[in-house]
């Protein structure tokens, strides 16, 4: 179908008083445009209705709003699948931010209007990947996450798949005679309630339970994953269509506890060992069996400490406390000693503190541990330092608990178990991930433990985060893991109690159930929710260089055995990392590609080296910049006018050619601007604004060939509270420029 | 390497102060608002979180040597002010009052007087003695009929209570109290020297400093809460020394100018005897109103508390209705009289024992922290 254009000017919010408009319909109409039309109020009915009449009369099916921002009214210029709409920021990104009437603003926005044009050119309404899929649900673990998520997907409607690979369901909460208040008013340990959850979810119609199961193998795609259960040797193979992994936590290796004590005597013990003596009855001493009459616990053993874990598991001062109360019961006059470095109980579990600690039995200090020992009289002393009573205190008790914390159980122990992973996979997870930025994504981002067993190209399980937990950005998109289609929940996500881990297992229940019905429709799931366009290979180009099986932050690339990829679109983000990595510039999306950006370069109006008009380019991350360079807008922040904005999906799709073609074509600078990269990224795609860092290297490299400053490009991180230095970014940028000097390809 | 303390709870202690206005002790956590509103508190002691956190710990020996518990007049500011309504003011009250119970001497009194149910055979101690007293009076004067010929119509407690068998009987009393409370005394200010670090300004110049910050009740006054509470304690204290010199005076008038009781109206000694009566009776009355209407400012009433004011507010009150009644020539006025020194010897015997021993310990704490340079900062 021929493209048609239909290009649409607002006047309304002040953008009419500061442009002047008729100028801007020149512009247009000398792009080519023919349709060129302005409204006094293009978002009211009479405007809306004027395109839409267009669309049916006149055959417009490419639509550029030149009005506000594309997230004021995103549906509202929504006309339809074959129908394309570009938004031609004016009002925030030029009108409330650069000078009125101005040559210079008129003349950004005249760049504007015709940018647009050339995408509207170069790209096409997006035709979603379509294929039969599996709407089920496969959990992995059975745990108090597990099963919520089982029953709430269940209750939801969708067939789920349950996995446990112990002979019975429950996970910890069924070892726990009680747990920590779960709700109102939060002062007594209440049961965890474990059974019925089990009960109910062994006998719901819609889940199938695999007990004492483990998954030897996942292969495929969301919508498509097919999953081989494996039972004493037997192997059952399930389709599904995404994953919920709660597979939990395992407490911290006790053996490294030497320097609290452990080891010294039988009576020092873990919490999780205090568990398992306080499901069996009254807590008696290991050493010889006497009911004990004091106990003394230690916080922290091994938590937030730099050699052994270096977070907090949020749990054990709580457990502790509920501990302590149980000893308290048993013996009404047993003394009880909590040491501690901070005590956490938050939110409304500060009656639960209070609680306990208003009990004439249980003594709290701060403190830090200098020894624990066993005396001869068997007691063991725990001596510690700079406590609140305002000296170095010992305490002696029968037994002594140290609160260990949770390990993540996808965690990977440094040593043979992480050299066994390394080899034993198709892809080194070592040179994964020197490729990617030379040195320390190994560190950040290890492959985690074998539990789902996936097949894909970059590893076989889920990559953790720094301290070994799947997630991939646990403040914007809990739940996400860095496969597409596979949810973590509960204490594998992070460390958490029963109560938030039944809150987990509902938040990816619902997750798994977004993603097979996104998947259903070919569309993207988050952060790109909804996106129908998918990347496109033209492989007689490839040249096999593996950038894209490599770089790609979902692991959605496969590769056969000469390294050509194999995409599963279903696994896909949308990034467009594959897009920036391509040399060969071979991967486009419909509405997103290398040549369409390329043309919009070309757009940019250059003025000559004497008329002192620098220009420059600024690559914009979506996610995060774009929006806040909205804000500047509304906030009023005034900027310069020589900056020219193309919105990329992520910093990571920037393709090294388009700073060539900018540079080559007499853009005097190029700007990237991109989200927090390293081991707290901010990146919405998690490698994204690291990959573009790490390009900037080729683009130097660039630069240098063409004999231009360094200084030509510069690169920024920039949060989405970050607005106010948006005005200092390109102004400093512009006066470096100045310096620099205008760009010698400017006349060529 | 080095040794710490082993730090051993007391939870009977803990348990004591809780039965005795503390019950919220263990509320404590330690956020330090009442240091920071305390007039006593300083950088290296935050007074009383410090108190608070071994009260919580049951650490009894190390509270029974703390001068500082005694340098609180607990104006309740830490109370009124807790976010946890942990009333540090008095969780510091019921550790003064096991303070006095631990040092008491024969220790059994000290129980006796923290216990409400021996109080019914505390009362009947000093009803016995008073009823020998009249026993041994009547054998003395038997001949005597009560109303003397020529002077009709006139009370004359002689020939009831005989001051011949009252005086001695109440002097050596007051020996055998004191001896008593200087032995609880004696091992109070042994656990203060062994924590003290000395360079104050010596015994002698701390008593002189002592005294005048008592009889002017400066450290009183300068809590900001609870001024009232502070005249009425001042009035209290005057009453009781004022009565107690006036008794003083008296036997001086009996022993060395033979002017037997009872003194003329007129007499200075009884214009001092009754002005003490009047302010003792008004001081008292006034601390009795406030605990029972204003129970937030006032904090906890333990029962120590209530004994020993109800029992002062009584001598007064007792004192002054013998005197009325003996002036009526009412027979009621021997009567009066007996109730009267019951509840005098009730308070005077149990001194050391009761919250009257304040007087004592605070007395000599206020003295410690002169002498030994740990005087409180001065409220700025």
């Amino acid at each position: 179908m021929e493209t048609k254009i239909g290009a649409y000017f607002c006047k309304g919010c002040g953008i009419g008083g500061c442009l002047d408009i008729d100028k801007l319909l020149k512009a247009a109409t000398a792009a080519k445009v023919p349709v060129v039309k302005s409204h006094d109020i293009l978002c009211s009915q009479a405007g809306v209705d004027s395109i839409k009449a267009d669309i049916a009369g006149a055959g417009v099916n490419r639509v550029s709003v030149v009005a506000c921002s594309p997230r004021v009214f995103p549906e509202l210029f929504e006309f339809g699948k074959d129908v394309l709409t570009d938004r031609v920021n004016v009002r925030e990104g030029v009108a409330w931010c650069c000078k009125p009437n101005d040559e210079d603003t008129q003349m950004l926005a005249e760049d504007c209007v015709r940018m647009s044009v050339a995408r509207l050119v170069n790209s096409a309404p997006a035709e979603p990947f379509v294929e039969e899929t599996s709407k089920a649900v496969l959990v992995v673990g059975a745990g108090m996450a597990g099963l919520t998520a089982a029953k709430s997907a269940a209750q939801a409607g969708y067939k789920v798949v349950l996995v446990e690979k112990e002979e019975r369901l429950g996970g910890w909460a069924s070892k726990f005679s009680k747990v920590v208040p779960k709700g109102p008013v939060y002062r007594e340990p209440e049961d965890s309630g474990v059974e019925a959850l089990v009960q109910e979810v062994e006998s719901h119609p819609n889940i199938k339970v695999h007990k004492g199961a483990t998954v030897a193998k996942t292969v495929g795609q969301p919508g498509k994953f097919m999953a081989a259960l494996e039972k004493g040797g037997v192997t059952t193979e399930v389709t599904v269509g995404s994953i919920v992994l709660a597979s939990g936590w395992k407490p911290y290796d006790a053996s490294k506890l030497g320097r609290w004590g452990y080891g010294a005597s039988p009576d020092v013990i873990t919490n999780v060992r205090f568990e398992e003596l306080a499901a069996k009855g009254r807590i008696m001493r290991p050493s010889d069996g006497k009911p004990v009459t004091s106990v003394a616990f230690i916080q922290c053993a091994g938590s937030r400490d730099a050699e052994h874990l270096p977070y907090c598991s949020a749990v054990c001062c709580r457990v502790s406390l509920k501990q302590a109360l149980h000893v308290r019961r048993e013996h009404p006059e047993a003394k009880v000693y909590i040491i501690y470095k901070d005590l956490r109980s938050p939110a409304q579990y500060e009656r639960f503190y209070a609680r306990v600690a208003e009990d004439e039995g249980v003594f709290l200090t701060k403190g830090e541990i200098a020894e624990v020992k066993k005396e001869a009289d068997g007691l063991i002393s725990v001596r510690a330092e700079k406590t609140l009573l305002g000296e170095d205190i010992t305490v002696r008790a029968d037994l002594v608990v140290l609160a260990t914390g949770m390990v993540p159980s996808t965690k990977v122990e440094p040593g043979p178990a992480a050299a066994e992973g390394a080899a034993g996979k198709t892809c080194d997870p070592e040179k994964e991930g020197k490729t990617a930025d030379g040195k320390k994504e190994a560190e950040s981002a290890e492959l985690g433990a074998k539990i789902l067993n996936l097949t894909y190209r970059q590893g076989t399980d889920l990559p953790t985060l720094k301290y070994g937990f799947p997630d991939s950005h646990f403040i914007c998109f809990p739940y996400e893991t860095r496969r597409t289609g596979i949810y973590a929940a509960g204490a594998v996500r992070a460390p958490m109690d029963l109560a938030s881990g039944a809150g987990d297992g509902r938040g990816a229940a619902l997750k798994a159930i977004q993603c097979v019905e996104a998947i259903s429709r070919g569309a993207a799931v988050h952060p790109r929710a909804g996106d129908l366009s998918y990347p496109e290979f033209f492989m007689q180009r490839c040249t096999q260089c593996k950038r894209c099986t490599e770089e790609c932050p979902f692991g959605s690339l496969d590769e056969d055995n000469k390294g050509t990829p194999l995409p599963n679109p279903l696994r896909c983000r949308r990034c467009g990392v594959c897009l920036g990595a391509c040399p060969e510039r071979i991967v486009s999306f419909k509405n997103f590609n290398v040549n369409m950006v390329s043309k919009m370069i070309k757009a940019i109006e250059v003025p000559e080296e004497d008329e002192d008009k620098p220009r420059i380019l600024a690559f914009i991350c979506e996610n995060d910049a774009l929006a806040s360079l909205d804000m500047a807008g509304v906030m009023r922040l005034q900027r310069n006018a020589m900056i020219r904005i193309i919105p990329l999906r992520c910093l990571g799709s920037m393709n090294a050619v388009w700073v060539s073609d900018a540079l080559a074509g007499g853009i005097d600078g190029v700007l990237l601007i991109g989200c927090k990269k390293g081991d707290d990224y901010q990146c919405h795609f998690i490698r994204g604004s690291e990959l573009a860092d790490y390009r900037m290297g080729n683009v130097k490299e660039k630069l240098k060939q063409l004999v231009l400053e360094e200084e030509r490009v510069e690169i920024h991180e920039l949060a989405i509270t970050d607005y106010r230095r948006i005005p200092e970014i390109f102004d400093k940028f512009l006066e470096t420029i100045r310096r620099v000097g205008p760009n010698p390809y400017k006349d060529m | 390497m080095a040794e710490a303390r082993v730090v051993e709870p007391d939870l009977e202690f803990i348990r004591s102060v809780k039965k005795a206005g503390g019950a919220d002790v263990k509320k404590c956590y330690q956020c330090a608002t009442c240091s920071s509103v305390c007039s006593l508190s300083t950088t290296e002691k935050p007074f009383p979180r410090k108190e608070m956190l071994l009260a919580g710990w049951g650490q009894a020996d190390t509270l029974s040597k703390d001068p500082d518990i005694w340098l609180c007049y607990q104006c309740n500011d830490c109370s009124t002010y807790c976010p946890r309504e942990a009333k540090p003011g008095d969780v510091l009250a019921a550790v003064r009052s096991f303070v006095y119970e631990r040092f008491a001497f024969p220790s059994f009194m000290g129980h006796a007087l923290a216990a409400p149910r021996a109080l019914p055979l505390l009362f009947l101690a000093p009803m016995l003695v008073i009823a020998a007293v009249i026993f041994a009076s009547k054998t003395l004067q038997l001949q005597l009929s009560l109303r003397e010929p020529g002077l009709a119509d006139a009370v004359v407690f002689d020939k009831v209570f005989n001051i011949h068998v009252v005086e001695p009987l109440f002097i050596a009393g007051n020996i055998l109290v004191f001896a008593c409370a200087f032995a609880g005394l004696w091992r109070f200010w042994n656990q203060l020297e062994s924590r003290s670090s000395g360079a104050g300004i010596g015994f002698v110049a701390g008593v002189v400093a002592a005294v005048k910050d008592i009889v002017f009740h400066t450290p009183f006054f300068s809590c900001d809460a609870n001024k009232t509470r502070s005249w009425a304690h001042l009035m209290v204290f005057l009453g009781f020394f004022g009565a107690a010199a006036t008794a003083g005076l008296g036997a001086v008038e009996l022993k060395l100018f033979h002017h037997p009781p009872p003194i003329p109206l007129g007499h200075p000694i009884k214009w001092l005897g009754n002005l003490s009566g009047v302010l003792g009776i008004l001081g008292t009355g006034i601390l009795l109103v406030r605990r029972l209407a204003d129970k937030e400012s006032v904090g906890a009433n333990g029962y120590q508390d209530w004994l020993f004011l109800i029992m002062l507010f009584l001598a007064f009150v007792t004192g002054m209705t013998t005197q009325l009644t003996r002036l009526s020539g009412l027979d009621a006025a021997y009567a009066a009289y007996y109730v009267h020194l019951v509840v005098v010897f009730f308070v005077l015997w149990y001194a050391p024992y009761s919250k009257f021993a304040h007087m004592f310990y605070r007395a000599l704490a206020v003295v410690h922290a002169h002498a030994a340079g740990r005087r409180r900062k001065t409220a700025s």
